[in-house]
């Protein structure tokens, strides 16, 4: 028998988010980012950390198609992302979540996106449904977003975000304003959560229990990257940019915690 | 400033809708003539938001306090949006508060809202003498405050006047007129110099909302 | 405030029920049948009218008081100058001043349609959250670009609001005190302020809208669907309001 050679068949997963030789620069101001090469692969969750005003926000508005890039390019799952136009397949959860939930009421926030992909009335009705069941926020519907507290009001924008069936999600410092209670509900959620994840956070806690790759963002570049365990524990590395190491990696006399790393 | 129910013709109120609803065409018209359409509406959502919280301040003038119309400064800033936004900004003050009214609404947007683009118009006139000129700003940002509660004050009297019961006699009319207007020359000085400092103000710290649109 | 508007909104009323886009035109044309009274034998009818409808809305009668306390002060100044100014039938003297019997009459008038007029607006406002009445105009053919205005400027002006107090309150931990006219200039960064600050927002805000999608061909399901009773309450009231008109014409 003729001897064959199996060939497997070439697969190439296309990367969720890539950027190359992505730069930055708002008019009549220094560079906020310069040569940022990121590649994200489906089902990743990568934790965004470095010090304040490294970028981090102007990546993910050039990542959506908000801004245009001074530099560089920017792809979604392949295609080359164009300012300006909707890019249903990213969503992004604010910073603030006062900017994002600009309807009157959580009801009509959250089926905000779903109306503008064009869905039918009953479609629509089915998203937010959907987006209310995953979050838990459904006893919210009618209320007013003035009167939520910082909790319910993140639920309510992911709601809005996920109710788009996004393939790619960007938290941008979403632990902050939250309490204890809604904090660990995030974290339960976002490790059971099947979209490819971005997030940004100052809460190096909250990055080691839900990110499975963490990228080092400092003067408008990506220093380095890798297994959060690794980057989050590397003093050195971390003083270096202006940030410390979780409590949970720092060496203790008598060791109180493990490293479970599992999800 | 604000016409209650009850007082005017149905005729006028009917007119005065009429005349809201040209006016909101024409400025919706420009609104859908410029660049970008559709970014302006968040900034004048909230801007007409914001218009409406500044007027609740009091301003203390002693024994009392009065609340400013900011009428003309609203016009100085939004320009083409400011009639929508003084129709809303009426609309949400007759329901929310029974300030005004809901068969007056169209004559006193009308109103107000004529004099503000009327304002914004005298604001305008600041850029013949260079963009950036802070005296320029200053002084027209007074005539534009003053200017906008002025017209808006001599376009309720002529009204007012002109529909009111005939049984007025002309005698107390004539000294009615009298002294409201000399009641609404220091109300004119206060809202002049409130928009002039707001928009120094502005143009130090955010030029970009003085743009006009 | 917002508690306040919406606080009988969600009662179950036949009045509270009643489609909203027939209950917008249906009272906006009896709001302005009332104004066109000027027969003194109508005005106890429109009266009435209005304090049925107001009993039949299932609203508390504190809350029709609270929302007429301030508008009153404006009857009230009114009340203080027809009487002595208009006409010339004098009724009596109060020492120098005649009060006149035509002044009275235009007091009575104006004085029974603001009451009705400002009655009928509460219902209609009052039974249904505001942001149902918005979307009701809109459904009605209001323009997109003001129905969105007005919907977002609802949705910031509590925030806005709060904004204003918390300033005001940090102001005032400074030792302002808003007493004299010293502090004009002070109002005026405030003013500009809360400008400044919503201008920022609105940055932000429009570039969350755009990430969802604002500017695309949107979809808007039929969100009222008018009952049979919906509108044979709206062809009830329309023929109110044209006995009405029609009487006022045939008495004057």
């Amino acid at each position: 028998m003729p001897q064959q050679t199996q060939q497997q068949p070439k697969t190439t997963v296309l990367p969720a988010l890539e950027t190359v030789g992505l730069a930055f620069t708002y008019p009549d101001q220094r560079p906020v980012l310069r040569e940022v090469n990121l590649t994200i692969r489906p089902g990743e969750r990568v934790g965004i950390i470095g010090p304040n005003g490294a970028g981090k926000t102007t990546l993910f508005m050039l990542s959506c198609g908000v801004l245009k890039p001074t530099a560089g390019e920017v792809r979604l799952f392949g295609k080359p992302v164009v300012t300006g136009d909707f890019h249903p397949e990213v969503g992004m959860v604010f910073q603030n979540q006062n900017d994002q939930l600009f309807c009157p009421s959580v009801q009509d926030d959250v089926a905000f996106g779903p109306r503008n992909l064009g869905l039918s009335g009953d479609e629509v009705a089915e998203r937010v449904r959907e987006a209310f069941t995953v979050t838990g926020i459904g006893d919210l519907a009618e209320r007013p977003p003035h009167h939520l507290s910082g909790g319910e009001k993140r639920l309510v924008a992911i709601a809005g975000v996920l109710a788009m069936r996004p393939k790619l999600v960007i938290y941008d410092e979403p632990t902050s304003n939250l309490d204890i209670r809604y904090r660990r509900r995030l974290i339960n959620f976002l490790q059971n959560s099947r979209e490819t994840l971005i997030i940004a956070s100052h809460d190096l806690e909250f990055i080691l229990e839900v990110c499975t790759r963490v990228v080092l963002l400092h003067g408008g570049t990506i220093k380095t990257g890798g297994n959060p365990y690794d980057i989050l524990g590397d003093i050195y590395l971390m003083e270096e940019h202006g940030l410390e190491r979780p409590h949970s990696l720092v060496p203790h006399a008598e060791p109180h915690h493990d490293r479970a790393g599992t999800r | 400033m604000h016409i209650p129910d009850g007082i005017l013709p149905t005729a006028v109120c009917l007119g005065g809708y009429a005349t809201a609803g040209a006016a909101t065409w024409y400025s919706l018209r420009k609104i859908n003539q410029s660049e970008n359409p559709r970014e302006g509406i968040p900034r004048a959502s909230l801007l007409t938001a914001a218009f409406l919280v500044a007027s609740w301040v009091h301003i203390p003038v002693p024994p009392a306090s009065v609340h400013l119309l900011l009428n003309g400064l609203l016009g100085a800033v939004l320009g083409f949006y400011a009639f929508p936004a003084i129709l809303i900004g009426l609309f949400f003050q007759a329901v929310m508060f029974q300030h005004g009214g809901l068969t007056t609404l169209g004559i006193n947007a009308t109103i107000i809202g004529v004099s503000a683009i009327l304002a914004h118009l005298v604001f305008q006139i600041r850029k013949l003498f260079g963009p950036d000129n802070r005296t320029a700003t200053g002084i027209f940002g007074f005539l534009a405050g003053a200017s906008g509660i002025a017209l808006a004050a001599v376009a309720v009297f002529a009204l007012l006047v002109t529909t009111i019961p005939a049984n007025i006699d002309v005698e107390a009319e004539r000294t009615a007129i009298g002294i409201l207007t000399i009641a609404h020359i220091p109300l004119m000085l206060l809202e002049g110099v409130f928009t002039a400092l707001v928009v120094l103000f502005l143009i130090r710290v955010k030029p970009e909302l003085l743009e006009g649109k | 405030m917002q508690l306040q508007l919406d606080r009988y909104a969600y009662l179950e009323t036949p009045l509270h029920r009643w489609d909203p886009r027939c209950k917008l035109v249906g009272m906006m044309v009896l709001i302005f049948a009332f104004s066109y009274v000027r027969d003194l034998r109508l005005l106890p009818v429109i009266l009435v009218v209005s304090g049925a409808m107001y009993v039949y809305s299932g609203l508390p009668l504190s809350f029709l008081l609270s929302r007429l306390r301030l508008p009153a002060l404006f009857l009230l100044a009114v009340a203080v100058i027809l009487p002595f100014a208009s006409g010339q039938t004098v009724l009596f003297q109060i020492g120098p001043l005649a009060v006149k019997e035509e002044g009275c009459l235009d007091l009575l008038r104006i004085a029974v349609k603001f009451f009705s007029i400002l009655t009928l607006g509460i219902i209609l406002f009052g039974t249904m959250p505001f942001l149902t009445a918005v979307k009701a105009m809109r459904g009605l053919g209001l323009p997109y670009i003001l129905a969105d205005m007005t919907l977002f400027a609802y949705r910031y002006l509590f925030e806005i609001g709060d904004d204003l107090k918390a300033m005001q309150t940090a102001m005032r931990l400074r030792g302002f005190r808003n007493k004299k006219l010293s502090g004009f200039s002070t109002l005026a960064s405030l003013a500009g302020t809360i400008l400044v600050r919503s201008f920022e927002q609105s940055d932000r805000v429009f570039k969350a809208m755009i990430l969802r999608g604002y500017g695309q061909p949107a979809s808007f399901k039929d969100e009222f669907q008018a009952r049979t009773i919906d509108v044979v309450a709206l062809l009830l009231l329309l023929s109110a309001a044209a006995v009405v008109v029609t009487t006022e014409l045939l008495l004057y």
